[in-house]
């Protein structure tokens, strides 16, 4: 492949890319986002998913960029909100974060609980920073290697990945398997991708545009957790305190978290829930490594410190694959690969070169969207320690609001919120059977692309 | 906590959580306008509507915003339009085969001619068809004989079946059975030459000119009746004898829903009509192969008209009644 699509031009892109950043409103956006992210990544019950449904209807309303990059801090914040209920209430936001409950929550109740909260966001700042970094220095190659990829080669990396998360997710791989099928019989109706033609929509206009993808994600992640959560009993964690937890070494942290960071980086290049397998990996890798593997499940800070910074290294870099692909490694990336599409922007190899200033742009929004959770993490510790102390009863029925609302304002209709609600309580069913969402939104989000990559195989070989 | 505050409390949370929803969407009501572009970038649609809208704006005072809505050659931008508020808010650029050849052939969820309202053509197409430096043949005859040889197993990359290139080539397949191609429908010409330099298909229709100039795609055949300036020793279809698909198909044209209201139509009208007008669009044009073709509202509707009901008999001539050369599935049977 002779490089004739990547000139050392794509770096001219840096600069227009800086220059958006810097010339409008969106650092103010980013910050509103990432607070926005920490302020549902932190109540109760609710996990980064969720937090990005709940807010996913604001992209309707906004312009590429900035819409991506408020999405893209929400992410950001509801992560870091999942570690600050790992450690203080051993509540989990989402997989990820449960490799950081093993050694945060210990901590918190031994009595370090603001060493340990510093600890995790230092961490995760390290390791988004240093996979930032890497993407502004890998890009060039990423795309080159996406563009040699055709037709073929992104059908089977999707198949792959979609195959990949069946294994991984949680649930059984049958079930998995059963939840892409669905995933894909959720995403048939509408247009057809290749041909245009109406197909199940049962001859109403309402199913002219598909299913969805905003009352999809608000009934799977908003409206069907607060069923899951109300029609079951919370389960309280651990509160005996520790009895002696060891003391912070700041360098032995510091070294655990650069390591976090690169497996983290690698992982999240991956398509195969990116953060989990990073998170766990950095954290059987510091037990491996460490001088003391018996501290480790009693409040070792190495294995604090290396899964947050590798599970925030992988949610950096998965933007790589997301972006030059279109391939999403999770389900958050699901909903921004269906917000890039409703903005408008078309993911791919050729992006960096053809909207470089959005390709860019994006890249310094999450650099930034790092340094701010820094200063809020850092700054407002105390006023997240008693947020996540609101008792869940105050909250659903402001949720279950916001995801009515949430879902009118994407299907700019009423049957948004009708969908919503089937999605909600369609949820609700397959939590109780043991199915997990995560497959059927990726496989929702991917249909179309997977099924117009297939069409294009299909028809350069018959 | 007695009931009251516990009402306020949660009041409250419900009041901080909606107000950005509320703000955005104040914003938004504003005067932000949105442009959706039938293909992906990377094309001549996309960066003749691009510096249009960049125009427009300046002569309009509020911001556009365009967004790509690729797939179904065209017709998912269109349709999207056609449920859109007519409230001059929303607008869509696209090639007229959205408008004539598809809806002609394919069951279209939208009336090309009633749903939607044209407010200007801005350009004419004539694609390119586009093959890379390295491959075996150097020009159009020698890429005819591959195609022989090859026995339909050539693969050339169209951004999207049914758009203008398409046609033109189904055309010529039609009138001499000796040709066969398998048409790989991609979201738009800068998709289709990615796959192209990627060794996926082995040729490509763009209209996009800066790669052909700097050598990196070697040009075979200006996929319409005449030649283009910019490429002189390129032969058109009429030089190589082939019948030309007529320019029903291939115009650039700017939409509107049905049904705005008269004054709103008129502004935008006259501020794209400005826009293109201006020399820094007609100097973007010269980037790709689109001839300056401007045609305003009246003009572009009667046009549309005359498009729809030549369409049949443009079709008969070239030998594609309902032939199946450019049935759904791209190929010839």
């Amino acid at each position: 492949m002779e490089p004739t699509f990547f000139d050392p031009s794509l770096f001219s892109g840096v600069l227009s890319g800086l220059h958006a950043v810097l010339s409008s409103s969106l650092c103010l956006l980013v910050l509103a986002g990432v607070f926005l992210g920490m302020t549902v990544g932190v109540l109760p019950g609710f996990g980064p998913p969720a937090a990005m449904a709940l807010l996913f209807p604001l992209v309707y309303v906004l312009d590429p960029l900035p819409g991506i990059s408020l999405l893209a801090g929400i992410f950001y914040g509801a992560k870091y909100g999942g570690a600050v209920t790992s450690i203080l209430i051993g509540i989990p936001g989402e997989a990820d974060a449960v490799a950081t409950l093993f050694e945060g929550h210990p901590l918190a109740l031994g009595g370090k609980a603001r060493q340990a909260l510093a600890t995790a966001t230092l961490a995760s700042f390290a390791g988004g920073m240093s996979a930032s970094l890497g993407m502004v220095l890998l890009a060039p190659v990423l795309s080159r290697v996406a563009l040699v990829l055709g037709p073929s080669g992104r059908a089977a990396i999707m198949s792959g990945a979609l195959l990949l998360v069946a294994v991984t997710s949680p649930g059984g791989f049958r079930r998995n398997l059963c939840m892409i099928f669905l995933g894909f019989v959720l995403a048939l109706p509408g247009m057809d991708p290749v041909y245009g033609s109406a197909r199940l929509t049962f001859g109403s206009w309402q199913l002219s545009g598909g299913v969805e993808l905003t009352s999809l994600l608000l009934g799977f992640f908003g409206l069907g957790d607060v069923l899951d959560a109300l029609s079951s009993k919370r389960v309280l964690s651990d509160t005996t305190p520790a009895a002696a937890v060891p003391a912070l070494k700041k360098r032995s942290a510091a070294l655990a978290a650069l390591r976090g960071s690169l497996l983290g980086f690698a992982a999240g290049l991956v398509p195969c829930g990116a953060g989990v397998t990073a998170s766990f990996a950095s954290h059987a890798l510091e037990k491996r490594l460490s001088r003391h593997p018996e501290q480790f499940g009693r409040g070792a800070w190495e294995g604090l410190a290396g899964p947050e910074a590798s599970n925030n290294a992988a949610a950096m870099s998965s933007f790589a694959p997301l972006l030059l692909l279109g391939l999403p490694t999770n389900p958050i990336m699901a909903a921004l690969l269906g917000a890039l599409t409703i903005v408008g922007v078309v993911p791919g190899p050729m992006l960096p070169s053809e909207q470089p200033a959005f390709y860019w742009g994006l890249i310094f929004c999450l650099l930034l969207g790092n340094i701010l959770l820094l200063f809020l993490g850092l700054g407002l510790a105390g006023f997240w320690a008693k947020l996540a102390e609101v008792p869940f009863r105050m909250l659903w029925p402001v949720i279950v609001v916001l995801c009515l609302v949430g879902s009118y304002v994407g299907a700019d209709g009423l049957h948004g919120p009708v969908q919503c609600v089937f999605f909600g309580l369609l949820s609700l069913f397959l939590k109780r059977h043991g199915c997990s969402p995560a497959p059927l939104v990726l496989a929702f989000t991917l249909g179309p692309r997977l099924e117009t990559y297939l069409m294009q195989v299909l028809l350069s070989t018959w | 906590m007695k009931w009251q505050t516990l009402h306020i409390f949660r009041l409250t949370i419900c009041l901080c959580l909606v107000s950005p929803f509320i703000v955005t969407h104040a914003l938004a009501a504003n005067g932000t306008m949105r442009l959706s572009i039938a293909f992906s970038p990377g094309g001549a649609l996309d960066g003749a509507a691009r510096v249009l809208a960049g125009e427009a704006e300046k002569e309009l005072g509020v911001s556009i915003i365009v967004q790509n809505s690729p797939s179904a050659g065209g017709m998912t931008a269109v349709a999207r339009l056609a449920e859109a508020k007519a409230d001059g808010t929303q607008l869509a650029a696209c090639v007229t085969n959205a408008l004539i050849f598809i809806p002609q052939r394919n069951k279209a969820p939208y009336s090309p001619l009633e749903d939607v309202e044209p407010l200007l053509i801005f350009g004419q197409a004539s694609p390119v068809l586009v093959t890379r430096p390295d491959a075996p043949w150097k020009d159009m005859d020698a890429f005819l004989d591959a195609t022989r040889q090859r026995n339909g197993e050539m693969r050339i990359g169209v951004p999207g079946l049914g758009t203008p290139s398409h046609i033109a080539l189904a055309i010529m397949a039609a009138n001499d059975p000796s040709l066969k191609w398998r048409f790989v429908p991609f979201g738009g010409p800068g998709e289709a030459e990615a796959a192209l330099l990627g060794g996926h298909v082995d040729a490509a229709a763009s209209g996009a000119l800066p790669r052909v100039k700097k050598g990196q795609l070697h040009p075979l055949m200006v996929l319409a009746g005449s030649g283009i300036p910019s490429l002189p020793d390129v032969p058109s279809l009429s030089d190589k004898g082939f019948s030309d698909p007529g320019q029903g198909d291939s115009s650039f044209i700017l939409l509107a829903p049905a049904g705005v209201p008269e004054d709103i139509m008129e502004r935008l009208c006259r501020a794209f009509e400005k826009a293109a007008t201006s020399d820094t669009y007609l100097k973007t044009l010269e980037n790709y192969s689109v001839s300056p073709v401007l045609m305003d509202r009246s003009k572009a509707k009667s046009f549309l008209r005359r498009a729809w009901e030549e369409e049949g008999t443009i079709l008969k001539t070239a030998g594609i009644t309902d032939s199946p050369a450019v049935s759904p599935d791209g190929e010839k049977h």
